[in-house]
């Protein structure tokens, strides 16, 4: 489709060309509709043909896209990925591309650990009738992958498991282990230190 | 064998892509089952049509099916029947169902000897 990459490259040419960078800062910090339709007025027009407009704008305020809530969001200590499959070379490329994306959010990916795959061995009779000492075996072969990351909010891992596991590959099982911090409960006093305890007398 | 076992996951894969076999998986039986029935549903609404075998994957909550065709009907009929197949198996399958067909002029060459 011409039309929206058109209009895109428009707005992105418009914006950034031949402005100084305090003026671009500038720019994308006024962020309103009715600044957009003053510096675009063709838009309106454009409006009444059926374009279909990308739901990115570079001009539009960001409160839009994110949400911001009171409560505090969940801390996450350790997030474990166990991912399952029965060929090695799928899960290579899945454990590049989590890794690829961990690196481009900044995730802390502590470790990529390739447990020993394990066998699932069955034996039986080849003939359907006596023959008892002709037999075939066969197997099934998982090979895993885990991924521990470390430190993640729970609004991050959100986005990112979501991300990761929309692109799981069809035939690959993934288990995911989260350890959360939780604030002590109030009836439990942290433990006292050897400053605050008075000094024990030895029994005589 | 065209292909013998020990090239399995080197040149030789799979029909069906699930996760039930997996260590610990539960669902192998019924994934089975579902593939048998759609296999044989499929032979039955493309009868004569099947240039090779039926790919099924499974992701998430869809199954998508991969089908090769020989040039038997009018493309019409083909469009009704993928129509007909996708909404008869997302009711028996209570699950997303999508069809991907490919129609070839002559039945495809698995291996060249």
């Amino acid at each position: 489709m011409a039309a929206p990459i058109g209009n895109l490259a428009f707005r992105v040419s418009a914006l950034l060309a031949g402005r100084s960078i305090a003026q671009r800062l500038a720019h994308t910090t006024t962020k309103t509709a009715e600044n957009h339709l003053r510096y675009f007025p063709k838009q309106a027009a454009l409006t009444t043909a059926t374009v279909f407009q990308p739901a990115l704008c570079y001009s539009s305020g960001t409160s839009q896209l994110v949400e911001t809530t009171d409560e505090p969001d969940v801390l996450y200590k350790k997030i474990v990925l166990l991912c399952k499959g029965h060929e090695e070379a799928v899960l290579d490329s899945y454990e590049q591309f989590v890794s690829m994306a961990a690196k481009q959010l900044g995730l802390n990916l502590e470790k990529i650990h390739r447990p020993r795959r394990t066998y699932d061995r069955i034996t039986m009779l080849r003939s359907i009738h006596v023959h008892k000492k002709a037999k075939v075996q066969y197997e099934i072969r998982t090979h895993y992958r885990v991924f521990h990351f470390k430190h993640l909010t729970g609004s991050t891992s959100n986005v990112f498991l979501e991300y990761v596991q929309r692109n799981l590959p069809e035939g690959v099982a993934m288990e995911v282990k989260k350890t959360a911090i939780e604030k002590l409960p109030d009836n439990l006093k942290p433990p006292e230190t050897q400053s605050e305890t008075a000094p024990v007398e030895a029994p005589q | 064998m065209a292909n013998p076992p020990h090239f399995m996951g080197v040149r030789k894969s799979w029909n069906s892509w699930h996760t039930g076999n997996l260590w610990e998986q539960p669902g192998a039986a019924d994934r089975t089952f579902e593939d048998m029935f759609v296999r044989k549903f499929l032979q039955g609404t493309f009868h004569n049509c099947l240039a090779d075998e039926i790919i099924i994957k499974r992701r998430h909550n869809t199954i998508y099916v991969a089908l090769l065709l020989l040039r038997r009907l009018d493309p019409q009929k083909y469009y009704f029947l993928l129509g007909y197949t996708e909404t008869l198996l997302s009711h028996f399958l209570k699950c997303v169902v999508k069809l991907e067909i490919s129609v070839v002029p002559r039945k495809v060459v698995y291996k060249y000897i």
